[in-house]
């Protein structure tokens, strides 16, 4: 049975109880509940900080008219209009609307303004160090730069409008680092250009024909890239393949590109010692560095093609690393194993190319094929299949 | 000085005399306090457990007569519940109760305000987080002049933000003498 909840006077002089019974109070309290109380006063917000309450992540959409602020922990919008700010808590199928003025919003602010106030409020008390920015289609290049002026520290910036300013480019660009995640949807100037255009934990360029070849080949411990509409060619990308293939160095952790039509991966694949794995329509490419230098960390390389994307990963031998920006690798027993396989299945390619001479004594053939067979039968052991001389893993 | 006895009358035996603020003594079953760690503490550091001990009554000092009837009541109520284990009570969003104790807190904020202070007081946990609950879950569904109403907070914005006039400061930080937080208060001595 639910308690009654009329509101019975005389008060409850919350302020007024010993700390850790005022803070068992505020720890009771439903999370939309918390949000309101720790805003009717600024001595109430310190206590609320006090408490312990916490958010993860704050999302904040901008639109031209409104923005929303998302407090996906505490199960609420908060919306904020030129002339009013409203709470919606968003819970069972009954949604409840708050007004929030003259709570915490300012009389003759601006949508910025307010949005701003209120995330900062939110920040502050409930100790919220990630922001997630997302700027609507609708946004003006001019409203995008105020946002970016108003809002420099976040965690990932996503931007849907068709077209965006040099400016705003540049201040994104200048606050790269590798914690942000970018997703620009916008038509990028062809001559635009930034050092610090790859310098995010996740880049997404749906946009990249301003991106050049030469800017994919001089990648240096690149954390993760996505490409989509791009110019590239079926030469620039076997280019792009070779160098990632043979670098010294580590390019990037991962890089995703969507072909072109017409363009085929495989002639570059045929010509690598590989094995292959298929999950569902995707089949994936294991294979080794062509280097040996110390420099080159991730010796693993994995090529996939899912749909129009080709993905690149590059993975350690030491260790199994899990994540994947775009979660297309799992973690899978295939990658503790990878490395021992394409060690043996390149020892055994070795002795097959022994094998192919004409002037091998008898016996030395025999021990040969004798190590050939033990190695099939390591292999088989890790779940390796031979289909017209292929590895494949199941 | 009056002498009230619970419902179970306790032997002398097994019982302590609690007094009251206002000077009334109450006559206390040992099982009932174990619910109260203050009480449970005391008794174990004077030994008032054995029979051979004098048990001198114990003041508490800052619980009144009316507070102490209405906690023997919970306490006799709960007298054969299990130990109390705090379960996690972060934003929890609904809280249910049995119909006793929804009658049993169905009480002025203002007293539930005064027997949360005495359930933190004498350390009864049950009491304790049950009143915490109930509190928190009458402010659901307010707006904000109503949870400054019930929860007695006076905002310290010094002019509205939209009419500009002047908003009386919460002064209760120096009324009370809670200018800072305390984040370990501690009771008088008993």
């Amino acid at each position: 049975m639910e308690i009654q909840r009329e509101i019975k006077t005389p008060c409850f002089s919350l302020l007024h109880l010993p700390f850790v019974a005022m803070k068992h109070v505020l720890q009771c309290m439903d999370s939309t509940d918390l949000l309101r109380t720790a805003f009717v006063s600024k001595r109430m917000g310190r206590y609320t900080k006090l408490a312990t309450a916490r958010i993860k992540l704050i999302e904040i959409e901008f639109t031209n008219n409104r923005s929303t602020i998302n407090l996906l922990d505490f199960g609420c919008l908060l919306e904020c209009y030129k002339d009013k700010d409203i709470m919606r808590e968003k819970k069972n199928e009954n949604d409840r609307n708050y007004s929030l003025m003259p709570w915490i919003n300012m009389r003759n602010g601006s949508i910025l303004e307010n949005t701003a106030k209120i995330s900062n409020l939110i920040r502050n008390t409930f100790e919220c160090s990630n922001i997630d920015l997302v700027i609507a289609e609708d946004v003006l290049p001019k409203k995008t730069e105020e946002i970016l002026e108003m809002f420099q520290q976040y965690r990932e910036l996503t931007y849907k409008p068709r077209s965006i300013t040099t400016t705003a480019l540049n201040k994104i660009m200048d606050s790269a680092n590798l914690q942000h995640f970018l997703n620009i949807a916008a038509e990028i100037p062809k001559d635009f250009n930034h050092k610090n255009k790859f310098k995010f934990d996740n880049a997404q360029y749906q946009d990249a024909t301003w991106i050049k070849l030469e800017d994919i080949l001089n990648m240096e411990n690149v954390r993760g890239v996505q490409l989509v509409r791009n110019n590239f060619t079926q030469s620039q990308v076997n280019t792009l393949l070779k160098r990632w293939l043979a670098s010294d160095i580590d390019m990037f952790y991962w890089f995703i590109l969507e072909l072109n039509d017409g363009i085929e991966i495989t002639e570059v694949l045929d010509e690598l010692l590989t094995f292959k794995f298929r999950r569902e329509a995707m089949t994936i490419d294991f294979t080794l560095a062509k280097t040996t230098s110390s420099f080159r960390e991730r010796q693993i390389l994995v090529i996939c093609r899912f749909e129009r994307y080709m993905v690149l990963t590059g993975w350690r031998t030491d260790k199994v690393i899990t994540e994947c920006g775009e979660d297309i690798y799992e973690r899978d027993d295939i990658y503790d194993n990878a490395y021992n396989i394409l060690k043996l299945l390149k020892r055994k390619q070795e002795i097959d190319t022994e094998l192919e001479k004409n002037d091998l004594e008898l016996a030395t053939r025999r021990r040969l094929v004798e190590d050939v067979k033990k190695l099939v039968a390591e292999l088989e052991e890790m779940h390796v299949i031979f289909e017209n001389e292929q590895a494949f893993v199941i | 000085m009056s002498c009230e006895e619970p419902t179970t009358s306790p032997t002398p035996e097994n019982n302590i005399t609690v007094v009251s603020s206002d000077g009334k003594e109450f006559l206390l079953d040992l099982k009932l306090t174990e619910q109260s760690e203050t009480l449970a503490r005391l008794i174990s550091n004077f030994e008032y457990d054995r029979t051979d001990v004098k048990k001198d009554p114990v003041p508490l000092g800052n619980i009144t007569s009316a507070q102490m009837q209405k906690i023997i009541e919970w306490l006799q109520h709960h007298r054969y519940y299990p130990k109390w284990e705090q379960n996690d009570i972060h934003y929890s969003t609904s809280f249910t109760f049995e119909t006793w104790v929804e009658e049993y807190l169905n009480i002025p904020n203002n007293e539930m305000f005064e027997l949360l202070n005495a359930a933190n007081y004498l350390n009864i946990p049950r009491l304790f987080s049950t009143i915490c609950r109930i509190m928190a879950s009458r402010i659901t569904g307010k707006s904000a002049e109503q949870i400054r109403t019930v929860l007695n907070i006076k905002t310290d914005v010094k002019n509205d933000v939209y009419t500009g006039i002047p908003i009386q400061e919460d002064s209760s930080s120096s009324e009370d003498g809670m200018s800072e937080i305390s984040l370990s208060p501690s009771p008088p001595p008993i």
